[in-house]
């Protein structure tokens, strides 16, 4: 407290408008050494009863506030020990996820339904030569797909097998799932190459090549 | 209010100090001086002290005025604080006794005197009061009771209250000053 402050503390004290916490803080303030000789009149006015209840307050009030610091710190340092742990130690991610929502199909399965997919894309025979005649740019290459074309359209294809869910067999691993993944993918553009290539088509497909 | 009614009422006011005393000290050695040295205290302001009314405030007041008077006087003296960091050693409960600012626990003769002297001139002031006016005026001072816990007792209007204990406290200061002067 300023001096101006307690100086107007002492007017609401003699004008009976205090409360007793306001008496409190002033008896604290007036019971200081090398104050006013009025301020020690005012001290000795609130007598020691006062004065001695807003120490005592005063003193208790310090204790609390103190052990509460000193008591957090080892609940925030287990918290920042416990994090570090769960970041560092804790079980990977993609693992605890992807598990047991990826499954491996069986290759059986896998080749016929590889044999079922082609075809349907290349099916459309009309809508390929509708193509050629829209494009006067390159009419040799268009012509070339639209013979490859009726000559896998006249191959006899069998009807493709549905995958059950028998044939669904969870990964253990996820590493070893994405190498089955590539590998699968690896050999269908392998087989892709080679039927472009016995078709007489040259492959220019470098990125299938590599993998 | 008699002495019978006071060892009526003593017990539950022990009680109050023990736990005052076992808060600020840690132990219960130091609460049982608390108590002792507050009921006694109590004893001395028993012809002030108004029969039918509750004390609690008043003792809890005296209780803690104890308390400080004993970190004080342990301050003073090596040997009584040698004693009480013993005390708090064997306990282990106890917290420091550092003397609050504004405590004159190495007050010199001459402070003494003054304080002394001081103490002196507000009895001799609140003497020269009214009546109604020194009853009021150790209602809030001593026994610190609030203007609610005052009106319910004297059944008075707070703003007379007020304005006695302004008076009271006006006259009481004056002539305090006047006193030193001379």
């Amino acid at each position: 407290m300023t001096y101006n402050e307690t100086e107007i503390l002492i007017k609401k004290y003699l004008n009976g408008e205090t409360t007793a916490e306001e008496e409190k803080l002033l008896a604290r303030e007036v019971a200081r050494e090398d104050v006013p000789d009025d301020w020690k009149v005012i001290a000795g006015m609130l007598g020691e009863l006062t004065i001695d209840e807003a120490l005592f307050d005063q003193m208790m009030a310090e204790r609390k506030s103190k052990p509460r610091i000193m008591r957090l710190w080892p609940w925030v340092a287990a918290a920042c020990v416990a994090a570090i742990l769960i970041v560092f130690l804790g079980p990977p991610r993609e693992e605890t996820i992807t598990e047991p929502q990826i499954a491996k199909v069986d290759p059986k399965a896998k080749t016929v339904e590889v044999k079922g997919t082609e075809p349907k894309a290349i099916e459309p025979k009309e809508q390929n030569i509708s193509q050629v005649t829209a494009r006067p740019r390159q009419p040799h290459k268009a012509n070339r797909r639209a013979n490859v074309s009726k000559r896998i359209a006249k191959e006899e294809i069998p009807t493709p097998r549905p995958v059950e869910e028998s044939d669904i067999v969870p990964f253990e691993d996820s590493r070893m799932q994405f190498a089955e993944q590539a590998r699968s993918l690896r050999e269908r553009g392998n087989r892709v190459i080679q039927r472009v290539s016995m078709n007489g088509l040259p492959s220019n497909n470098y990125q299938l090549n590599d993998l | 209010m008699t002495q019978d009614e006071f060892e009526h009422i003593a017990p539950a006011l022990r009680e109050l100090m023990l736990s005052v005393g076992r808060s600020f000290f840690g132990n219960d050695d130091d609460a049982e001086d608390v108590a002792q040295e507050g009921l006694v205290a109590l004893l001395r302001f028993i012809d002030r002290m108004e029969s039918g009314v509750r004390h609690d405030a008043l003792a809890i007041r005296v209780a803690k005025h104890c308390c400080m008077d004993m970190v004080r006087k342990r301050k003073s003296s090596p040997i009584l604080a040698l004693q009480a960091s013993k005390g708090r050693a064997v306990s282990g409960k106890m917290h420091g006794d550092v003397a609050p600012s504004g405590c004159d626990t190495g007050a010199s003769p001459h402070e003494h005197l003054e304080a002394k002297e001081l103490y002196e001139a507000v009895n001799e002031a609140v003497k020269h009061l009214k009546p109604s006016e020194r009853r009021l005026f150790e209602m809030r001072q001593i026994e610190g009771l609030e203007l609610d816990d005052i009106v319910k007792q004297t059944n008075i209007a707070k703003p007379s209250i007020k304005s006695i204990v302004s008076a009271a406290r006006k006259k009481v200061f004056a002539e305090i000053k006047e006193r030193l002067r001379t």
